[in-house]
């Protein structure tokens, strides 16, 4: 294939981003949830790479990409940006120790970081512009990542595959 | 020498890469500050972000969204049958209406004659499409096709023929994004047609509903009641149809929303005169 030399899992994995950006930031009248699908799928993939792909690149990728979430969801800077620059920051201090864990626990860190920057995001959008912290959205957000984590990361480690 | 050495030291990529990290730290942490402080710059950013990344991601999410309708019009054809039955009724109740609203249009005209009165206060700045529609994750907005070129600003009301949909939020030469109706920072001045209710409604977390966040004088009106804006701040003309009181709980009123939020094709943009 005329492309294939430049494919390799850290493209996918970009792809893959811009996809799920997209599909959470358009809304889709008939299938909501998908929205809320693509939101939590997006933010697994940020985890991933930036646990298994550090490199500098990627602060630029997310960069644009937490510009873009806060300037088409809330149409004002910060939450996705701050969330997504300090994730990696931390991810990068931290990799050396996570690296030498078992995969179960890696998988339950994930998880939890997962729920952690979901909820940073909310809260930071509530005290800096008042957005209303919604539980049930939440709580969702929540559900969805609980139950899409394990085969996600199973496809994901297929992707790595590659 | 000493040049070399700097030279030496940029070209290193990794002091190119860490110095890069820290400037898009640095660019980060200023955003966030000039957007708390309002500043020009994050204006213009702003109105970059609608102007490309919007447009960019409807073209990616477009063949889910393509295949979401194609299953809503198949099921949708499923429902026709009774839905035919349904529009019929309707059909026969709204003739009723418009004989009567016939009626009432001529006695205006004839009255309005008699007191030489010019109640048209609102000028149309743009008639819009919907180029997309913000997912209800954080916000409830919308992006227009008017800009700044077809003098649409900040702030201007934005209507369709069923009543208030929004306000303009932001801005950029060619589109605008507009803050439905719906959505929790949303606030407006209501009133009953009889006028002896006020209050202040909001966009509530559930999708449908509108909110009284202030009752003036803690009157209650009646279920059924029709709300229009008040146009007591000056910021939204009165009498624009918002929305009809559904529910009265706990000294909080609820409305629906006459405009249909989730199926919004063209809008018009309007300014009082």
């Amino acid at each position: 294939m005329l492309f294939s030399k430049y494919l390799n899992s850290f493209v996918y994995f970009n792809l893959l981003l811009i996809f799920f950006f997209s599909l959470s930031v358009n809304k889709i009248e008939s299938f909501t949830i998908l929205n809320l699908l693509s939101y939590s799928i997006f933010h697994f993939i940020v985890i991933y790479l930036s646990l298994y792909y550090h490199r500098n690149i990627l602060y630029f990728i997310f960069f644009l990409f937490g510009l873009s979430m806060d300037l088409l969801f809330m149409n004002s800077i910060g939450p996705h940006l701050l969330v997504f620059m300090i994730l990696l920051f931390s991810i990068k201090r931290i990799k050396k120790y996570i690296n030498n864990f078992e995969s179960t626990k890696i998988y339950f860190i994930i998880l939890l970081i997962q729920i952690i920057i979901l909820f940073l995001e909310m809260i930071i959008s509530h005290y800096f512009y008042q957005y209303y912290f919604d539980h049930i959205l939440y709580s969702k957000l929540l559900l969805i990542s609980l139950f899409i984590s394990y085969p996600l990361l199973l496809i994901f480690s297929k992707i790595d595959e590659n | 020498m000493l040049y070399r050495n700097k030279i030496k030291y940029f070209t290193k990529s990794k002091n190119i890469g860490s110095l890069s990290v820290s400037i898009l730290f640095i660019i980060t942490f200023l955003l966030v500050i000039f957007n708390k402080t309002d500043y020009f710059v994050v204006n213009k950013v702003k109105s970059l972000g609608i102007d490309i990344v919007s447009p960019v991601s409807k073209v990616i999410s477009s063949p889910v969204i393509i295949t979401s309708n194609v299953m809503k019009t198949i099921n949708d054809f499923r429902l026709l049958k009774n839905e035919n039955l349904r529009l019929k009724e309707e059909v026969l109740r709204l003739k009723k209406w418009q004989t009567l609203a016939l009626k009432n249009i001529s006695e205006n005209k004839a009255y309005k004659k008699l007191l030489n009165a010019t109640s048209n206060n609102l000028n149309i700045v743009k008639t819009a499409t919907v180029i997309a529609q913000t997912s209800n994750i954080y916000s409830k907005a919308i992006v227009i096709n008017a800009g700044l070129n077809n003098g649409v600003v900040v702030d201007q009301i934005v209507i369709n023929e069923k009543g208030l949909v929004g306000k303009i939020i932001e801005v950029s030469k060619n589109n605008s994004k507009v803050l439905l109706i719906n959505d929790q920072n949303f606030s407006i001045s209501v009133k009953n047609i009889a006028n002896n209710f006020q209050a202040i409604i909001s966009g509530s977390s559930n999708d449908g509903y509108l909110k009284s966040s202030f009752i003036k004088n803690q009157k209650k009106p009646r279920v059924g009641e029709i709300l229009i804006t008040s146009g007591t701040a000056k910021i939204f003309p009165k009498d624009i149809a918002v929305g009809k009181i559904v529910m009265i709980k706990n000294e909080e009123v609820f409305a629906l929303p006459f405009v249909d939020t989730q199926n919004l094709n063209f809008v018009q943009i309007i300014e009082i005169k």
